[in-house]
């Protein structure tokens, strides 16, 4: 029997080419045209990295376009990077998944002799006579495929390194459409060596023995999506797996921070939080990757009013900390303003002073058909003209046009009294 | 909550500043202090107290901030508290310096905020003012003025103006290119259109590359088409072509057959025989021609004689000739010279009448005339004459006025009084200055004493309790920073590993349970068969069959229990087969297990190590703590415990210093009045005894000031005497040395007159005026000799000369002229010249040109020599000796040579135009075709070569837009970048509108909730503010109302003769009054539902006449009633308007 040497491959699922990064707004300083083709670039990448590091074969599990993605250039793009890989004769085994399967682009895209497809009318596998690696999986027919795809994959090859591509929610994620559902037991039970997953976005390992694999999309294009991405690089010896590596090719990290303002008394000295959070975040990550940032202040501060008050100034304040600290390397998505004001309603109450009486009065406000329904159609005329995409991004859409405004008036509240508590 | 007492420990320039404000029925305190008195200190001072000292007070100028202290006695509801605030983590103290609880003072305060009771309980007057300015500018809106007279804020109006401008910014149902989301709507605008542009869909892709393979395919059916067309003409060209170039060459080869045999000579031997027979007829012409042209020159050669003397002759006679040309004007110009002296002749007479000199000869006057040396000098003694008698006149001068100097500074001397002062008291005087402000300098180190005393204190303080004194504190011997850093640096890395182990620890039993827990459902899960298991059935199987074997019992009866116990050996074996890769994988779990029991072991082996090392370090360091008297204090407060003594010996150390100082001072003090008093009484000054030090220094500083003013009066005095006298001993010496230049001058003057023939009495502008008469006589006289001798004698003898030499020429060349004048024989000497040159000229020529005809009659000669040897080969060659025989020959010759080329011509002809076809098939491919229809058929195959180009370019331009279309699609990423600012725009339009959403909602609320703030207040406040208003304005409104009727609804003050007066129409003056009256107004509410604290005045009504401010204070009075007023000011002038409200006994303090 001939024993392979060691062999390695890449795993990728969810690439979703040319989908945008959402949510980001431009400014002066911020790396637009960098991350204008972000997913474009990091599967660029990812190629660059197989070719570098002379992979025996590239695994995609599903997701390689968005559905609705109608640019024929996303797929003649695929092609090319795909020639690539064809001339430094890297296999790719690529499988379609619930978005690939919506796409007009998968019936009518011809790839390079390197590219192989898992059928979509049952499972195939796929021979490696060289390396003794079996590749088992079957594509997404349609997008809504709900039922048990893993029950019927054949076999395993004996004496050979069994790979299982397969597309699926698997059990649990819940924040994932339930597509192609199976449990973690029924994958052990195939007897594969390796699972290489698809559609959940989010890295994990969730078995060694054998091992499940979900890489995790290749660069992640919303705030949902935050921390490093890209593939899995696998190493295997003889028929077993040795080890599982990140991958990461993503040009753009999402981060999250949150800044805890409740010593703060101004919007100076919050600004200033802020440019120190930014910084401990910029210290700590040692790669020199854009990041697109959301920063959230939190805390219970005497700033509260402020801040509402402020808003814009806050936002550019904190855009020329980033500027400063970063230059282009990071890119403000957003600053959620999240703060509660130090002194509550009931010591407002106690203080029995005019905006005591103010804010007695707006605790009635709710009672106020006349005004709640006048606000929501003055709101509404917003919300009707908007396109349907906003209403996504902006929460308050769906509560505008329920015409009850109640929630937005009881959270503006609070922010007013602070307000005007505040100027002297 | 009412103050009784304040007290400015340490506060601002106070120290142990108490302030008092007792009880009263008006509850009204007048805090009184001049400017800088520390007003505004005390104002600070209440709420640092109430609610601890700013971290960032200014008031710690004096006193440092760790020593800022203020203490103060409150009480509310027969409740009091005595309590110090000092600035401190723990700030709140009680009398004793215990520390107080930070709620002690919360039933007081009842949880207002500082910043609430500095803005509800506070008042200046820049705040009057703005509160003023806010009401105007809300002028329209009652409800904006009830809020911020109520809540002491002035720019509500700011907060909804920037809601609504916000707002504004952001949307509006009225789209505009200024709103922030309509800005982003037209970049999504864009981005679609870019999007859409930039998007091709799979289908149109198809269509592209379909489009794309048609047209190939189309094209190369085309191709194939032209090829055959082309094939087709091509055949028609070539048998075209070589058609006729066919026919020629078997001609020509017919005539060569005929012409037979031919002596080829070569090509150009008939021209060779007619330039051979033209170059011969030209020399023999020649030969002739020259010889005659020869002959002629040398017959007229033999006739021209040319005058041989004259030419001999030739440059004496062009010489005189020229010289004939420049003496021919010299007689006449003789006449003008002897006019000209004439003329200066008659000028010199009128010049002699004009000196009184007799007329004379012209040798004679010009001997007698005065030498120009003595004219010389006297024209200097005439030039020198004015300096030398200034020079007289001004010496003169000065000698005068010096000793009218000397005079006037003698009468000053006798007037000088002199006084004089001892030097002793000199010497007091300046060692008592050099002493400086004595009691400025012991009052600041006096100050230095007691600084430096406090600062030793709280650096002893800062020592804690070890030890009890500062002599034992400075004599310990303590450990080195070296020792007290390894012991710490050990006892942090002993806690580090503590720490380090604990967490290993705590991780290793983590690990083992887990691992502990993974094995068993490992096992549960996989049930794997170990070898002892297998072992075990096999062992009973094996019991069971040795049985058998040793027919202990009959095998049939023990054959179904050994079937069973070999099958369950068989299947326990094959699953331990089957589950061998499980065992292998439980082996290594349980081997892992075992792996981290022993780490477990060993970490606690390591835990008990350190333990013992810490608890060595502890007792090391209790030991040598208790050696150096310190027991008990921790390692990490050694070093700062180190400082802190430093610090202690240090603040002691200069403590005693300034104590040195201070003692030292005093006593050079003393010293210095002593020697003072006893100089003044040597030096005879009379003073009061028992002057102070001070007198006394004036009094001495007066009597040496005045001895050393008189001084240097007398000093000046001498000094400018001398300079006087010694300035006219220099005048009277130069004005005697003038006076001795003029003596001398005289005597030469009459020297000089005598010597140029003028009379002794001569004055000095007569004999300057006689000197120029001399010099224009001189000047003439030497110009008629100029003219004499430089020109009429120079032409005079130019003539002589000229003549003389004609006379020689004429008699060697000419004698025939003799007779004849010079300037004529000149002239017709030259005329007999000119013709004997030109003969020679003539001569001369005719002898070049025969030379010349000769040479090219020698030259005709050879040539038909030369033209009869060219022409011998040839006749050789043609076998012929006649030139017309070789003519014959030359024709045959000729003929043969053209019939060959033309059959040469025709044979390459149809090779180049057969496409290299051989001759018999382009012959064959020729009688194919009827030639007489072959242009009809080309013509056809062209029309549709020509129908197939047209096609084919048609097509090639239908390629080229197809390829340009599929090519498009070449994996740009346009539309992903358009997508990308799809997105881009979309979350400015999502931030625009849920940033409008709330400010919108909020811009919405404050305006409803102003509204109904009105209607709730307006009632009680107005009727309030409007009786406050009215007093303070002395009457002059009557109440405040408001007009419904007027949209939004109106505030007017109302006059007491029944005019409303609108707030736009009241002035600066009365705005600040309606904002006191509704600030007081709503405070007065405030205090019927709220908690009561001080209400703090500070300067309000600085601008208000004393009726006003009295009617101020009334309103005051009022508010007194229901809670304390502390009124600061610092106009005194207030006191007897205050006591005046309140009375006589009303609590008046002052800083």
């Amino acid at each position: 029997m001939i024993v392979p040497e060691m062999s390695r491959f890449i795993h990728a699922a969810d690439i979703h080419l040319d989908s945008p990064l959402c949510g980001l707004e431009s400014y002066q300083n911020a790396p637009v045209e960098a991350l204008r083709t972000a997913t474009r670039d990091a599967f660029r990448n990812l190629i660059n990295e197989a070719i570098e590091e002379q992979v025996d074969f590239l695994v995609i599990a599903g997701d390689l376009y968005d559905g609705n993605w109608k640019d024929y250039n996303t797929g003649h793009f695929f092609v090319r990077e795909m020639g690539r890989l064809n001339k430094a004769a890297i296999p790719v085994y690529l499988l379609y998944g619930n978005h690939d399967a919506e796409s007009e682009m998968t019936r009518r895209l011809t790839f390079p002799p390197n590219v192989h497809v898992f059928d979509a009318r049952k499972p195939v596998t796929h021979r490696i006579d060289a390396l003794r690696v079996a590749l088992h999986g079957r594509s997404f027919k349609d997008a809504a495929t709900i039922e048990n795809l893993a029950v019927d994959y054949p076999d395993p090859v004996p004496g050979w390194l069994n790979i299982g591509v397969l597309h699926t929610a698997l059990e649990g994620y819940v924040a994932h459409p339930r597509y192609a559902p199976c449990s973690l037991s029924e994958l052990a039970a195939k007897g594969y060596d390796y699972w290489a997953l698809g559609h959940v976005h989010e890295h994990a390992v969730l078995q060694q023995a054998p091992w499940v694999v979900f890489p995790g999309n290749l660069q992640g294009r919303n705030i949902r999506e935050t921390g490093p991405r890209g593939a899995v690089l696998v190493t295997t010896d003889e028929s077993s797996i040795v080890s599982v590596d990140r991958l990461i090719v993503d040009v753009m990290h999402w981060e999250r921070v949150n800044v805890d303002v409740s010593a703060a008394h101004n919007l100076p000295a919050v600004v200033s939080l802020a440019g120190r959070a930014l910084d401990a975040l910029l210290v700590s990550k040692t790669d020199a990757k854009p990041m697109s940032v959301r920063v959230t202040i939190t805390g219970r501060t005497p700033a509260h009013g402020e801040l509402f008050g402020m808003d814009a100034q806050l936002r550019e304040e904190i855009l020329a900390q980033a500027a400063a600290l970063g230059g282009q390397r990071l890119w403000i998505e957003k600053v959620k303003v999240e703060t509660t004001p130090s002194v509550d309603a009931s010591q407002i109450k106690k203080r029995a002073d005019a905006i005591a009486d103010l804010q007695a009065l707006l605790e009635q406000v709710p009672a106020d058909e006349s005004f709640m329904r006048s606000l929501a159609e003055d709101l509404q005329q917003l919300t009707g003209k908007a396109p349907l995409e906003l209403t996504e991004a902006v929460s308050d859409f769906k509560v505008i046009r329920s015409g009850d405004v109640g929630s937005i008036v009881q959270s503006v509240i609070p922010a007013l009294i602070a307000r005007l508590a505040q100027v002297h | 909550m009412r103050i009784q007492q304040l007290n400015l420990l340490r506060y601002g320039r106070f120290t142990d500043q108490l302030l008092s404000f007792p009880h009263a029925r008006r509850d009204f305190h007048f805090v009184i202090g001049g400017n800088e008195a520390g007003k505004s200190t005390t104002r600070s001072a209440i709420l640092d107290l109430l609610y601890s000292i700013d971290p960032r007070t200014t008031f710690d100028f004096l006193h440092a901030k760790t020593e800022m202290r203020l203490g103060g006695t409150i009480e509310h509801q027969g409740a009091a508290l005595e309590f110090v605030r000092v600035k401190a983590r723990k700030s709140l103290l009680n009398p004793a310096g215990t520390v107080l609880a930070d709620s002690a003072l919360a039933t007081f305060l009842a949880g207002v905020d500082r910043s609430f009771f500095d803005q509800m309980f506070g008042l200046d007057h820049a705040r009057l003012e703005t509160g003023g300015k806010a009401i105007l500018s809300a002028s329209n809106d009652i409800g904006q003025i009830l809020f911020q007279s109520a809540a002491g804020i002035g720019s509500l109006g700011t907060v909804r103006d920037q809601l609504e401008v916000e707002a504004d910014k952001l949307w509006a149902h009225r789209r505009s290119g200024d709103r922030a989301y309509y800005i982003a709507s037209d970049e999504l605008a864009r981005a679609d259109a870019a999007l859409k542009a930039a998007t091709v869909r799979t289908k149109a892709w198809m269509e592209a590359r379909d489009k794309v393979q048609e047209l190939e395919e189309r094209r190369e059916r085309l191709r194939n088409s032209y090829l055959g067309f082309e094939a087709e003409r091509i055949r028609f060209e070539r048998v075209r072509r070589v058609a006729s170039a066919l026919r020629i060459l078997r001609d020509r080869q017919a005539e060569l057959q005929q012409l037979g045999e031919v002596v080829l000579l070569p090509p150009d031997a008939a021209q060779q025989l007619a330039e051979i027979e033209l170059v011969l007829a030209g020399a023999e012409r020649d030969q002739q021609l020259y010889a005659g042209q020869a002959q002629q020159v040398r017959e007229r050669l033999e006739v021209i004689r040319p005058d041989r003397s004259l030419l001999k002759h030739e440059a004496d006679i062009l010489a005189l000739t020229e010289r004939r040309q420049q003496v021919r004007n010299h007689e006449r110009d003789i006449d003008r010279r002897q006019l000209e002296i004439t003329m200066h002749w008659q000028r010199v007479e009128t010049l002699l009448s004009q000196l009184g000199w007799p007329a004379a000869a012209e040798d004679k006057l010009s001997h007698e005339l005065p030498a120009l040396p003595a004219r010389s000098v006297l024209a200097g003694l005439v030039k020198r004459f004015g300096v030398l008698d200034q020079a007289c006149r001004t010496a003169v001068a000065a000698v005068t006025e010096r000793t009218a100097d000397m005079q006037t500074l003698d009468v000053q001397l006798k007037g000088l009084a002199v006084s004089t002062v001892p030097a002793t008291l000199r010497t007091a005087l300046t060692s008592a200055r050099g002493l400086g402000d004595l009691k400025a300098a012991t009052r600041r180190d006096e100050a230095l004493v007691s600084k430096k005393s406090r600062e030793l204190a709280t650096a002893v303080a800062a020592l804690g309790p070890l030890p009890p004194d500062l002599v034992t504190l400075r004599g310990l011997m303590l450990p080195s920073e070296q020792d007290i850093r390894l012991r710490q640096k050990r006892h942090t890395d002993a806690q580090t590993t503590r720490k380090a182990l604990a967490d290993k620890h705590i991780d290793s039993d983590a690990s083992i349970s887990a691992l502990e827990l993974e094995i068993t459902q490992y096992r549960n899960a996989h049930h794997p068969v170990s070898l002892t298991e297998l072992a075990e059935v096999r062992a009973e199987r094996d019991a069971i069959w040795y049985t058998i074997k040793s027919g202990e019992q009959p095998a049939r009866e023990l054959a179904t229990a050994f079937e069973a116990k070999l099958s369950t050996a068989d299947r326990v074996a094959d699953r331990r087969h089957d589950k061998a890769r499980e065992v292998s994988e439980l082996q290594s779990k349980l081997d892992a297990l075992e792996r981290l029991k022993q780490q477990a072991a060993e970490n606690k082996r390591r835990q008990t190590e350190n333990e013992a090392e810490c608890a060595s370090i502890d007792t090391d360091w209790a030991q040598l703590t208790a050696a150096i008297g310190m027991a008990g204090l921790p390692l990490h407060e050694f070093e700062p415990w180190r400082a802190a003594r430093e610090k202690a010996l240090l603040a002691e150390d200069a403590l005693i210093d300034t104590q040195r100082t201070l003692s030292a001072a005093q006593q050079t003090a003393q010293a210095a009045a002593a020697a003072l008093s006893t100089a003044l009484t040597g030096a005879g000054i009379v003073f009061e005894n028992g002057a102070a030090f001070e007198t006394q220094m004036l009094i001495a500083s007066d009597a040496v000031d005045a001895a050393t003013e008189a001084k240097a009066r007398l000093d000046e005095i001498n000094k400018q005497r001398e300079l006087a006298a010694a300035a006219l001993a220099r005048q009277s010496e130069k004005a005697e040395t003038a006076q001795a230049e003029f003596d001398a001058w005289s005597s030469a003057w009459r020297s000089a007159t005598a010597n140029c023939g003028l009379p002794a009495t001569t004055d000095v502008a007569a004999a300057d005026g006689s000197l120029n008469v001399i010099a224009e006589i001189d000047e003439k006289l030497r110009s008629i000799r100029d003219i004499r001798k430089a020109r009429i004698e120079t032409m005079q003898h130019d003539l002589n000369d000229f003549e003389h030499k004609v006379a020689a020429l004429v008699s060697a060349a000419a004698p025939d002229l003799s007779e004849q004048n010079a300037s004529a024989a000149i002239t017709e000497l030259s005329a007999r010249l000119t013709k004997a040159l030109d003969e020679k000229k003539e001569s001369n020529r005719l002898r070049d040109e025969l030379k010349e005809h000769e040479g090219q009659a020698k030259s005709a000669n050879d040539r038909v020599a030369k033209a009869r040897a060219t022409v011998l080969p040839l006749l050789q060659l043609a076998q012929v000796s006649s030139h017309d025989d070789l003519r014959s020959r030359i024709a045959l010759s000729d003929r043969r040579r053209l019939i060959e080329a033309a059959a040469t011509a025709a044979q390459k002809a149809v090779e180049e135009g057969g496409d290299g076809l051989a001759l018999e098939a382009l012959e064959a491919e020729m009688a194919a075709i009827d030639i007489a229809q072959m242009s009809a058929l080309m013509a056809d195959v062209v029309r549709q070569l020509e129908s197939v180009r047209q096609e084919q370019e048609a097509l090639a331009s239908e390629l080229t837009t197809a390829h340009t279309q599929l090519d498009r699609i070449a994996g740009q990423d346009d539309a992903a970048r358009a997508e990308s600012e799809r997105q881009d725009a979309l979350a400015k339009m999502a931030n625009a509108a849920d940033r409008y959403i709330k400010v919108y909602t909020a811009s919405r609320l404050l305006k409803w909730a102003i509204d109904r703030y009105r209607e709730d207040k307006q009632g009680p406040m107005l009727t309030r503010a409007g009786e406050i208003f009215s007093a303070v304005t002395l009457g002059s409104f009557q109440k405040l109302t408001v007009d419904f009727e007027s949209e939004p609804p109106a505030l007017y003050g109302l006059r007491a003769g029944g005019g409303a007066v609108g707030i736009a129409g009241m002035s600066d003056g009365t705005h600040d009054l309606l904002y006191l009256a509704l600030r007081l107004a709503a405070l007065e509410l405030h205090l019927g539902q709220g908690h009561a604290l001080p209400f703090i005045a500070d300067d309000l009504f600085i601008k208000y006449d004393n009726r006003r401010a009295k009617a101020g204070l009334e309103a005051l009075a009022s508010l007194s009633e229901k809670t304390q007023v502390i009124f600061l000011s610092h106009h005194d002038h207030l006191v007897p308007t205050v006591q005046a409200v309140f009375g006589r006994d009303v609590n008046i303090v002052t800083l």
